[in-house]
């Protein structure tokens, strides 16, 4: 008894048919391996003392995270004197820019005409507040900034830490 | 009755604000912090302690309190490190011991065992108080070497880069 019951010559034209279509598969480039570049530590922690300090020169004490491609810590800095929340604040804004591919700040400002964006923000980690920043080699994004703890100069600390990778994120 | 009451109530007030402004204050407690620039420069010689050795690890700090000053995760370091290294930091920092010593002391018959009450504290070795002399400020918590004992030693080198300024 077979589970398959076709006939010899039938069972040869499906192995053709079959060989066939594994040819057509293989053939697409999005059937090859993926190659992608990710964040270095020696970079993450370059951009997250970057931000630290940039905040720290203003006089303001505040927390930073940076997240990888899968969206985990690989940075995470609680500035002396910083409030309790920042850290967890900074971390869901790093998220946020990360799996959005866009700055918390643009986030923010496509909330009021996007229904869906509104429930987003229902989902685990998502905060539409402004400091998130995507980390992007082109158009790849490969991981998220976030910064807590300033009165509005968040984003512009989390830059200045940006800029100082800038060189290598071509 | 009443009278009495309301007397001895004023007369408490008038005690209070006495002692208010009397010349020995409520006693207030003083105590060090470990600054973020300190933190980022053991962490970083500890992650190098184990990069010379072949090691990828992942490093958390924590303070007195036992909350989160400092993670960063190595390139290469095991998605379990993370997770494990701030449960050695908070450890140390909490039963003010070395992990590997927790271990040992709650392997003692008869010895009281936190971590049936505490289920962040971990006995698995790689975490070291952070101390000002007997003072513990807080916990470094190392993870990712093959072996809770190469684990601690690179949370030792870190707190041996900055050991000159804890005091």
């Amino acid at each position: 008894m077979s589970y398959f019951p076709v006939s010899g010559r039938r069972a040869c034209l499906s192995l053709a048919g079959a060989a066939a279509l594994w040819v057509t598969l293989a053939a697409p480039a999005d059937a090859q391996l993926i190659e992608r570049r990710d964040l270095s530590y020696a970079m993450a922690l370059t951009i997250a003392t970057g931000a630290l300090d940039a905040c720290k020169a203003m006089g303001y004490a505040t927390s930073v995270v940076v997240v990888d491609r899968g969206g985990e810590t690989v940075v995470a800095l609680h500035g002396d004197n910083a409030g309790l929340h920042t850290m967890e604040n900074a971390r869901r804004k790093a998220y946020t820019a990360r799996t959005f591919r866009m700055t918390t700040e643009d986030y923010v400002k496509g909330m009021k005409d996007n229904p869906v964006r509104q429930q987003q923000i229902t989902l685990p980690n998502i905060v539409a507040i402004n400091g998130g920043v995507p980390i992007k080699v082109g158009n790849d994004t490969i991981g998220g900034v976030g910064l807590s703890g300033s009165p509005g100069k968040d984003e512009e600390c989390v830059n200045a830490g940006l800029a100082k990778v800038q060189q290598f994120l071509q | 009755m009443i009278r009495f009451f309301a007397g001895s109530i004023s007369a408490l007030c008038v005690f209070a604000g006495l002692n208010a402004q009397a010349a020995d204050p409520l006693p207030t407690e003083t105590f060090k912090l470990l600054p973020a620039t300190l933190a980022v420069e053991a962490a970083q010689a500890a992650i190098a302690a184990c990069k010379g050795q072949g090691y990828n690890i992942s490093v958390t700090i924590v303070d007195r309190t036992g909350s989160l000053k400092l993670i960063l995760v190595g390139d290469g370091a095991g998605v379990l490190g993370r997770e494990l290294s701030r449960r050695k930091a908070y450890t140390s920092a909490m039963q003010r011991v070395t992990t590997g010593d927790l271990a040992k002391r709650i392997a003692t018959p008869g010895a009281f065992n936190p971590t049936l009450y505490d289920t962040q504290l971990v006995t698995a070795q790689g975490g070291v108080p952070i101390k000002i002399g007997n003072e513990t400020i807080g916990g470094i918590g190392v993870s990712g070497a093959p072996g809770g004992d190469k684990d601690e030693a690179c949370a030792n080198a870190g707190l041996a880069k900055i050991s000159d300024r804890l005091s």
